[in-house]
């Protein structure tokens, strides 16, 4: 248990340094993007937070699985927490993605399939929460729940293939751009280098904040058996 | 004057508030279920002391 | 427990509703918006429709009238098929010649009067070297000096 707590501490700092430097270089070492100008900053939140999202509900499906196999609630609970973190970051990618839409696509919000898709994934684990509140049986609801996580996570290949599948406002990938087999984001290198920096230091803070999720969850467990202890 | 300043801001804004409330409100739910722990731990002890001294008396009489 | 299965029951509903609304769109967003060449090809079936269509701007063909605020330019995907697009509104900072857009509007006749104007910018970052450039020039003139 300490040594987790050293893990904690080791991220939070970590990935608040990193935050802080990747903030610093982003502001005050790059140089303007030529056709969107300053609006383009909003890349280095934006896909970052898309590929926490990715991650966090790929942990989720995965230990969704793991748990209808082998039946240990700890499993469980990792995709809990897991979808917890996912739907913030979900909720902020929507967010910054509006924020960033209105100075370059002239709109907010538009039906297209790509950001009606990523609405999809945030609704579907908003239902997520409201079906484990609904279930009193604990086992049962991760039952159900490992159900739903594992159906809802189907929705991100879907969100990743959106642009190329349908005609959409949003564009397509720049980061995962593909040509001929060979992997070439068309980004020019110095404005890659420190959008490739936020995306590792948002994936350390993605991880720092499971850990502490997950540590609150099992005081509340821990709590919850004492109770059941003392009422007997 | 920056032109698109304020998307800037407020797309970077909302992010770190919303992190900064997440990462608070977890760490106070933590330190309150670990108050709780501990009370009900005392209490436990407690109650664990006081059959030995009902049984003392049982004995007694 | 009484509260918390209201809430449940209450946020069903509405989670319920917004799921229908989203799926609605759903069919309707697998095509976000016609090309020119498919509107042109059946003008019958978009004749007084609300539609999106996405196209390039016809490099040349902008006519931005800041008095009046109207902008009317036309639209293309090849260069050969083109649309003559009629907005009444504010130009968007990113509308450029040869740049992609999205227009929502009716067709009137062979024209296209637009109620929104959207920008479909590419995913392609770039970085103004030309800038750069000049400025290592006026540096390296200076050390020279």
């Amino acid at each position: 248990m300490d040594s987790m707590k050293k893990i904690i501490l080791f991220l939070e700092w970590g990935s608040i340094a990193g935050l802080a430097g990747c903030g610093l270089w982003i502001f005050l070492g790059l140089p303007i993007e030529s056709s969107q100008g300053f609006p383009q900053k909003i890349m280095y939140i934006h896909v970052p937070t898309f590929v926490a999202t990715y991650l966090a509900f790929f942990v989720v499906f995965a230990f969704s699985i793991a748990y209808l196999w082998k039946r240990d609630l700890m499993y469980d609970q990792i995709a809990k927490v897991s979808a917890e973190v996912g739907l913030i970051f979900c909720a902020l990618l929507l967010i910054t993605g509006a924020i960033w839409g209105r100075p370059t696509w002239g709109t907010f919000w538009v039906w297209d399939a790509r950001l009606t898709t990523t609405l999809l994934l945030f609704l579907i684990f908003m239902g997520y929460f409201l079906l484990r509140m609904s279930v009193s049986d604990r086992d049962k609801e991760a039952r159900l729940a490992s159900v739903l996580g594992i159906i809802g996570c189907l929705d991100i290949p879907i969100i990743h293939k959106s642009v190329e599948w349908w005609r959409t406002l949003h564009q397509p990938s720049t980061l995962f751009k593909v040509e001929s087999g060979k992997a070439s984001p068309s980004i020019p290198p110095e404005l890659l280098n420190p959008l490739i920096a936020s995306i590792m230091v948002m994936l350390l803070f993605y991880l720092y904040l499971l850990l502490l999720r997950y540590q609150t969850e099992k005081r509340k467990d821990e709590l919850n058996q004492l109770l059941a202890e003392t009422q007997v | 004057m920056i032109i698109g300043l304020e998307y800037v801001v407020a797309a970077y804004g909302i992010w770190v508030c919303t992190f900064i409330v997440y990462i608070l409100l977890t760490k106070r739910r933590m330190k309150i279920a670990g108050q709780t722990v501990e009370a009900l731990k005392q209490r436990v002890s407690d109650s664990a002391d006081i059959p030995e001294i009902t049984g003392d008396i049982e004995n007694q009489n | 427990m009484k509260t918390r299965t209201k809430f449940v029951i209450g946020g069903a509903v509405i989670l319920a509703v917004i799921v229908a609304l989203s799926l609605q769109e759903l069919q309707k967003m697998t095509v976000f918006f016609y090309t020119p060449a498919e509107v042109l090809a059946s003008p019958g079936e978009f004749e007084d429709k609300t539609i999106r269509i996405g196209a390039l701007v016809q490099k040349g063909s902008v006519d931005w009238n800041a008095q009046a605020i109207q902008l009317s330019f036309k639209i293309t995907e090849d260069g050969k098929v083109l649309i003559p697009v009629y907005y009444d509104g504010v130009k968007p900072d990113l509308f450029r010649e040869g740049q992609g857009v999205v227009v929502e509007g009716k067709m009137n006749g062979p024209r296209f009067e637009a109620s929104q104007l959207l920008v479909k910018h590419s995913e392609e970052y770039t970085v103004d070297t030309e800038h750069k450039k000049s400025k290592e020039e006026y540096y390296k003139s200076i050390q020279a000096q």
